[in-house]
């Protein structure tokens, strides 16, 4: 089995190709140097950071979810944090009086990131009130979801056409969506959550088995799985603000990482960020060499989602 | 240089009334009592891991309290009575993740006593209860491994005999004699008063949170302290050197 560095700089390698494969799309075009300029600067780079920092941020975030809570279906669309997020973004979406318009930039972000805390905390406090009984934090998410699906059904009815179509992208998800500005909001915090929780990876090795055995090997577990919640939940928020909610990423990428590289955070965390980046570049760079702009991304990831995390359970070690 | 653990009417809530005690160095203490008599706080409170509502524990000349938990985590080993197991994780992997830096292999002695080696590749969820016990001692004694070495360590073990069949037991027992006697501080509980009378330097009796005696097992394993801290009665006798206690008068039932 390759190294660390080997897995990581493979990985590294991999968004470096797909990032160049995107660009080629449009610089080996024989379009005129300074529309091709424009191009890649104004749809393709957004597309890029969107990409990149959205699928890192959104498995290493349910990685990391998956640790903390001990539980390896956590992950934030199952358990909830996601659709928290798209609710807040939705609420805004479709209700935010007009005057507020020109401030969106920074209250989506805000909003989803209210939305994704929100759900977080209540998952978080009902997780440690049943230590043992791990299905009924799932059951939880779900509930949580479905409750946000069913607010968003109702305003559904109540809105006009134009509301219908912004709202669209955040139930599918979209690596289009995001412009320069919401990016600069939230680009960097999706960064900061990456580090932070990769950082944490040697002391979330030591909540393996329990807290005890945390405070006993040298760290307070109250305070990492705090911190660690906190810079997933705000990542998570930032990556639904400019993406939308994006389904099953990280169930299935920190799942399919531990088969084959083990447990050791110190690896998992970074390459589950380096798979998810590359997963979604690779989504990208499709839908630029076939054209088809409007690819909705979770129709992806759970079409090929569903059957490889079916085909990871049955080899896999939920037996 | 070796380290004494002190408590100095140290309380936690209502699972111990202040106690206060001495566990010297290089020396191997059992504590003994019934359910819920407060054995697992004594040791929580002694690990750093509860934070009494009163008083203090030392560690040498130092406060326990002042003792970061980095700092502890590199001489003071722990075993709590649960275990958890969320994940398949192999458990050549379980133990690297808690292992000294300086000892990431299993060592020759633990080896001897626990027999853990063959279980490395598979995964902790896959092991018996009693397997899952010997990995969790050996996973919380590689952690303090180097400082053991040196006579440094701390060992509080919650109920380590829990699950191990006879010769695991007895491999164990000796193993504890074995670190206390390179000066080691070991401290842990136990539901077999037999094997306490014969494998302790000293025993703690303790009953609703409170010391009832302290001592060296010949002089405080008496039938009237038995019976104050077990609400049974105890024979105890002695042949060829060797502490025999049996229960003397069992519980009939209607």
């Amino acid at each position: 089995m390759p190294g660390r560095g080997g897995v990581l700089g493979g990985l590294g390698l991999g968004c470096a190709g797909m990032v160049a494969l995107i660009a080629a799309s449009t610089l080996a075009s024989d379009l005129a140097h300074d529309l091709k300029w424009h191009i890649f600067t104004s749809l393709q780079l957004p597309l890029i950071l969107t990409a990149a920092l959205t699928g890192a941020v959104l498995t290493v975030s349910a990685a990391t979810l998956q640790v903390v809570l001990r539980n390896p279906l956590a992950d934030p669309g199952i358990i909830g944090v996601t659709s928290g997020a798209s609710l807040v973004a939705a609420v805004l979406i479709l209700t935010a009086p007009v005057v507020m318009a020109e401030h969106f930039y920074y209250l989506l972000p805000l909003g989803c990131f209210v939305g994704a805390m929100a759900s977080t905390w209540f998952i978080y406090r009902l997780a440690r009130k049943l230590q043992q009984a791990t299905v009924a934090v799932i059951l939880a998410g779900i509930a949580i979801a479905t409750l946000s699906g069913a607010v968003i059904a109702w305003l559904y009815l109540f809105s006009d056409a134009q509301s219908l179509r912004n709202l669209t992208f955040w139930l599918m998800g979209s690596l289009y969506q995001a412009d320069g500005t919401i990016l600069v909001v939230a680009g960097p915090i999706m960064l900061v959550s990456c580090v932070v929780q990769i950082r944490a990876a040697k002391a979330l090795n030591w909540l393996y088995a329990g807290d005890h055995a945390a405070i006993a090997a040298g760290v307070s577990p109250q305070k990492i799985i705090q911190r660690s919640l906190l810079a997933a939940s705000v990542g998570v928020g930032a990556a639904v603000s400019v993406a939308g909610s994006i389904a099953f990423l990280g169930l299935l990428v920190p799942h399919l990482l531990r088969l084959a590289l083990g447990f050791d955070n110190r690896l998992i965390l970074p390459a589950s960020a380096l798979c998810g980046a590359l997963f979604l570049l690779t989504v990208g760079a499709a839908t630029e060499w076939l054209g088809v702009i409007t690819l909705p991304v979770s129709m992806i990831t759970a079409t090929l989602g569903g059957p490889l995390l079916l085909w990871a359970i049955y080899r896999g070690q939920w037996r | 240089m070796s380290q004494t653990l002190g408590v100095y009417s140290a309380s936690l809530s209502e699972r111990i009334t202040p106690i206060t005690g001495a566990f010297a160095a290089g020396s191997c203490t059992h504590l003994l009592g019934a359910n819920g008599a407060g054995k697992s706080s004594l040791l929580e409170i002694l690990a750093g891991i509860s934070t009494p509502d009163s008083g203090r524990c030392s560690i040498g000349n130092e406060d326990l309290a002042r003792l970061s938990l980095t700092q502890l985590a590199g001489f003071r080993s722990y075993l709590g009575q649960h275990s958890y197991a969320a994940f398949a994780i192999p458990v050549s992997d379980y133990l690297r993740f808690y292992a000294a830096p300086a000892q990431p292999t299993v060592p020759d002695l633990l080896e001897q006593t626990l027999e853990v080696r063959h279980l490395l590749s598979r995964p902790i969820t896959a092991l018996s209860g009693g397997e899952r016990q010997r990995v969790e001692l050996t996973r919380s004694l590689l952690q303090v491994w180097p400082a053991i070495c040196d006579g440094q360590g701390i060992i509080l073990l919650d109920e380590p005999l829990q699950g191990l069949d006879v010769k695991h037991q007895f491999g164990f027992l000796a193993l504890s004699r074995k670190l206390s006697g390179w000066g080691n501080t070991v401290v842990l509980s136990c539901h077999d008063i037999g094997l306490s009378a014969n494998h302790a330097d000293c025993v703690w009796l303790l009953k609703q949170g409170q010391l009832v005696c302290q001592g060296a097992p010949r002089e405080v394993l008496t039938e009237a302290n038995l019976y104050a801290t077990f609400d049974c009665h105890f024979a105890v006798t002695e042949q060829r050197n060797f502490l025999q206690i049996h229960v003397c008068d069992p519980i009939v039932l209607p």
